[in-house]
């Protein structure tokens, strides 16, 4: 009898263990919930968004090393893009006719208007161009004559191959220097979807529900639209969106490009690999959903 | 209640703890489509 008591004791007091484990879990998800949007809605935002980022780069590269990342990756296409840049040039000439927004892009007025309402991008727009001088012609200077390279070469006693050859100091200090960035500028976007209907831009690995329905709220609702961007707009639309590196980190550009094409990443989201599933598999599709 | 706390507050804290981790990865917008294709990955191998 007493010895029963006791088994109970100990199971009881085992399960309020697990209460009270379950119990802390819930509370640290309520906690995590709460901390999150109250981050997100401070001025902390962006480190916040900033340390997301650097945490999702990490367990991207330990899925690639263990092998689990989605077969698309920035820089590798697909194995059926054979005829890619055919198809590509082929979607260019068709988007060039057909869109409006090259169209404004070459006129210029729309994106320039929309620089202007960026007052930290307005001074540099306005600034005026710089006028060509004419550089003074040194008195000693004549134009370079064939004949005196073929002299010098044939009074050279010795021919070094450029590899072997040590690089001259001059030519050191003449190595080319790191671009200068240039300043963001915000892509020309549409009024309304073509035709009525956007496309899918969740398709792009990187873009989920937020990062599309602010995409479509910035005019971009196309692949074309994301395939055209220029590195100065893939900046200022980084600078809007929830994950600003995830632009050049999941080359959201070559993905567009290729799905403008017609073509397939290889990434597929989750809810359109269940109705996959589903289509090919009900059995198959209901142990996903369990 | 409270001397299960202090008997066993080292496991209490890491649930507590994981379950920040899990509340605040819910939260994230990314969790959305890329974590669930990660675990939900098809049979293809994707």
């Amino acid at each position: 009898m007493a010895r029963a008591g006791a088994r109970r004791a100990v199971i009881w007091h085992i399960l309020e263990v697990w209460l009270l484990l379950v119990a802390a879990f819930v509370a640290g998800c309520l906690l995590g919930s709460l901390i999150n949007l109250v981050i997100s809605q401070s001025p902390m935002a962006r480190p916040q968004a900033a340390f997301a980022d650097a945490v999702g780069g990490t367990i991207d590269v330990v899925k690639h090393r263990l092998g689990l990342a989605p077969a698309w990756h920035p820089g590798r296409y697909p194995p059926e893009e054979r005829h890619f840049e055919d198809r590509l040039a082929g979607h260019l000439e068709a988007y060039d006719h057909d869109s409006d927004a090259v169209e404004e892009r070459r006129e210029g007025p729309s994106a320039i208007e929309s620089m202007a309402e960026q007052p930290e991008l307005a001074p540099e727009v306005a600034e005026p161009e710089p006028e060509w001088v004419e550089p003074e012609q040194d008195a000693d200077w004549r134009e370079p004559v064939w004949e005196d390279a073929v002299a010098a070469a044939v009074a050279a006693p010795t021919v070094v191959s450029p590899a072997a050859r040590p690089l001259p100091e001059a030519e050191k200090e003449a190595e080319p220097e790191p671009e200068p960035e240039l300043p963001a500028m915000r892509p020309a976007g549409l009024a309304a979807p073509r035709n009525g209907v956007p496309d899918d831009l969740q398709r792009i690995r990187g873009i989920g529900k937020k990062n599309e329905e602010l995409l479509n709220s910035l005019g971009i609702f196309h692949f074309g639209q994301i395939a055209a961007w220029t590195p100065a707009e893939a900046r200022w639309v980084a600078a809007h969106i929830a994950f600003p590196e995830r632009i050049e980190r999941d080359d959201w550009i070559g993905q567009a490009t290729i799905l403008a094409t017609g073509g397939e990443t290889g990434y597929v989201k989750a809810s359109d690999r269940k109705a996959k599933a589903e289509s090919e598999d009900p059995d198959m599709a209901g142990r996903l959903t369990d | 209640m409270l001397y299960l706390i202090a008997a066993y507050w080292p496991f209490v804290l890491l649930a507590l703890l994981f379950g920040v981790a899990v509340g605040w990865w819910n939260r994230d917008p990314r969790n959305v489509d890329e974590m669930t294709a990660w675990l939900e990955r098809g049979r293809d191998g994707r």
